[in-house]
């Protein structure tokens, strides 16, 4: 194992808010803003390696062991439910999981309801608990499309402004989920290294605004 | 120069290093040579890591299952009222899903169980024997325990009940704070009340320490009970293994079945817990079975994972030999390198051995023997 802190953090959206949050402790992260295409990046002073990887795959990174702590949504942990440390709230990249339809969209409850998403495991859970009888379709991207196209009846989906849901003729039945980026773990790394780990979350958790 | 060449893995040799560890410690080894009853792993679903069980049908009919725990088989079968502890421990295949490749998986497991009348002193032996299983490895380890009792005790404290005692459990395993922040909040907690629900979240560390620390959220006999178990078994330990021990308040495991010391072990370099283990005298009570028991098994095949001492080269001979060579004289180099502890392999010259590492090589040919050089 190296002994230098491997902390795996999300490409994308997430990723600018994550960068200046670490940036704000003391973790330098220009590399990664000036180079597009490396994926791993050390910084022996503060004793860090990054990993840049999808956001999906922050906890699995971090669960297996190939990195030491991670920043992940609270929408992946929920999907995936990995067995690491939750160490955090860091109140960054809030948002909502949803249910959404047509805008003129009145529910049947005579029939199986269709709901197209890509957390398949929360939408399970959810409909689960209204005992609501439902067939999954599983969608990678676009999922807005499928109630207009009359693939599903309702999508299960993150909702942040709600402005793809309006451009899209879209209206949010209900929110169940609150989102945010988590500060997580491995069980192993927490013991082995837990003094910088200790240092990292004391100090994030000096600087975020729950 | 090579080396004489061990075929056993870490795991094997720490495998049976183990087995002379607890036969010393007067351990009788358990065999389970037959199937459960599907039943038996159902009405304890909770106990197991996963729900998920290969089931199969019998010649007779009966529902069976592969066995993706021994604990249940030993507690099964231990005698209702004994007259003296039953020790025993196992080295067995069970079944389980793989947390990695999401199907099932053949994975080998130690391990030990301590059956009867349990007091401070059979606690402590299971402790040092964890200690002892997890040093067999040669590797950097760390124990951790903690006792359900506290945490337990705590929840009935605070008056958390069902659907939010067992959310807290989870939240406590994964120290999320948030979560038990939220939960206490919806629990009607405040203030000191609202902080003792998150703060075993954050007791973790050297065993005196954290014990200080621990004894400050004390609300009931049963709590300090526990503390004062942990801190008697610690001071059993030397103190350079006392070191390598962990608090861990967040550790925590089902309520319907553990009731007492909770152990989790772990080595440097592997990202989930090769150790489990802890004090089931509510599984003992579910059978019948009179007295208390504690225990743990160790993941061999998870310590597999961990690089071997002696990789390297696949072989530390190639005795290369052509169409004309003498067998006898190919025979004599290879039985040579061999009864000399090497590993060593013959390879006639129509064969490449260019998808193998070797040391040294010897060609063997119509002339006889000679040097043919390292591995390009």
């Amino acid at each position: 194992m190296s002994d230098l802190l491997n902390i795996a953090l999300p490409k994308g959206r997430l990723g600018d808010k994550v960068y200046n949050l670490l940036e704000s402790i003391g973790y330098d992260c220009r590399e990664i803003r000036e180079d597009g295409r490396k994926l791993v990046f050390e910084n022996p002073d503060t004793g860090v390696r990054y990993l840049l990887v999808k956001p999906s795959d922050v906890a699995i990174y971090v669960e297996h062991g190939a990195a030491d702590v991670g920043i992940v949504g609270k929408d992946i942990l929920e999907e995936s439910r990995p067995d690491l440390y939750e160490l955090l709230d860091l109140g960054i990249g809030r948002c909502r999981m949803a249910v959404a339809a047509r805008s003129d969209y009145r529910e049947d409850t005579s029939r199986t309801l269709r709901v197209a998403t890509k957390f398949e495991n929360i939408a399970k859970r959810y409909y689960a608990t209204l005992n609501r009888d439902i067939e999954i379709i599983r969608l990678n991207g676009s999922i807005e499309l499928a109630p207009l196209l009359g693939l599903s009846d309702v999508i299960v989906d993150i909702v942040e402004s709600g402005t793809t849901i309006r451009e899209n003729h879209l209206k949010v039945l209900t929110e169940f989920m609150q989102i945010s980026a988590r500060f997580i773990a491995n069980k192993s790394s927490f013991k082995f290294k837990n003094e910088i780990i200790t240092q990292m979350t004391e100090k994030l958790n000096g600087v975020i605004k729950v | 120069m090579s080396q004489t060449y061990d075929p056993l893995s870490r795991a094997e040799r720490a495998g049976l290093e183990l087995r002379g560890l607890y036969e010393r410690y007067g351990y009788r080894k358990y065999r389970m040579g037959q199937f459960e009853e599907y039943s038996l792993y159902m009405d304890n679903k909770n106990f197991l890591s996963s729900e998920n069980v290969i089931v199969f049908t019998d010649l007779d009919g009966r529902l069976m299952a592969l066995k993706p725990d021994i604990t249940l088989s030993i507690v099964r079968h231990a005698a209702k009222e004994p007259a003296a502890a039953e020790k025993l421990y196992y080295t067995e295949t069970i079944y389980r899903p793989s947390a990695e490749s999401h199907t099932f998986k053949e994975i080998s497991q130690m391990g030990m169980e301590y059956i009867g009348v349990i007091d401070r002193y059979a606690t402590s032996e299971v402790l040092l024997l964890a200690a002892k299983s997890l040093e067999a490895f040669g590797l950097p380890w760390l124990l951790e325990i903690s006792d359900m009792r506290f945490v337990v005790g705590l929840l009935d404290a605070l008056g958390l009940q069902d659907g939010l005692r067992s959310r807290a459990l989870i939240a406590l395993g994964q120290k999320n704070r948030p979560a038990l922040t939220a939960i206490a909040a919806e629990a009607g907690l405040a203030g000191p009340d609202a902080e003792a629900l998150a703060a075993p979240a954050g007791l973790y560390g050297p065993w005196e320490t954290t014990l200080a620390q621990a004894r400050g959220l004390c609300r009931s006999a049963g709590m300090a009970e526990a503390l004062e178990e942990l801190e008697a078994i610690c001071r059993s330990m030397t103190r350079e293994r006392a070191e390598r021990i962990q608090l861990d308040f967040s550790l925590a495991g089902h309520t319907d079945y553990y009731n007492g010391v909770l152990l989790r072990g772990y080595l440097e370099g592997l990202p989930r817990a090769v150790l489990t283990g802890g004090r089931y005298d509510n599984i003992l009570k579910k059978f019948g079975k009179r007295g208390g028991g504690i225990g743990f098994a160790l993941d061999l095949s998870e310590i597999g994972r961990l690089p071997d001492r002696q990789a390297g080269a696949d072989l530390n001979l190639l005795v290369r030999y052509t169409p004309d060579a003498d067998p006898a004289a190919v025979a004599a180099a290879v039985a040579q390198a061999a009864d000399a502890g090497l590993r060593v392999r013959a390879m006639p010259q129509g064969e490449d051995p260019s998808g193998l590492h070797w040391e040294r090589q010897l060609w063997v040919d119509a002339q006889g023997v000679r040097e043919g050089g390292a591995e390009a």
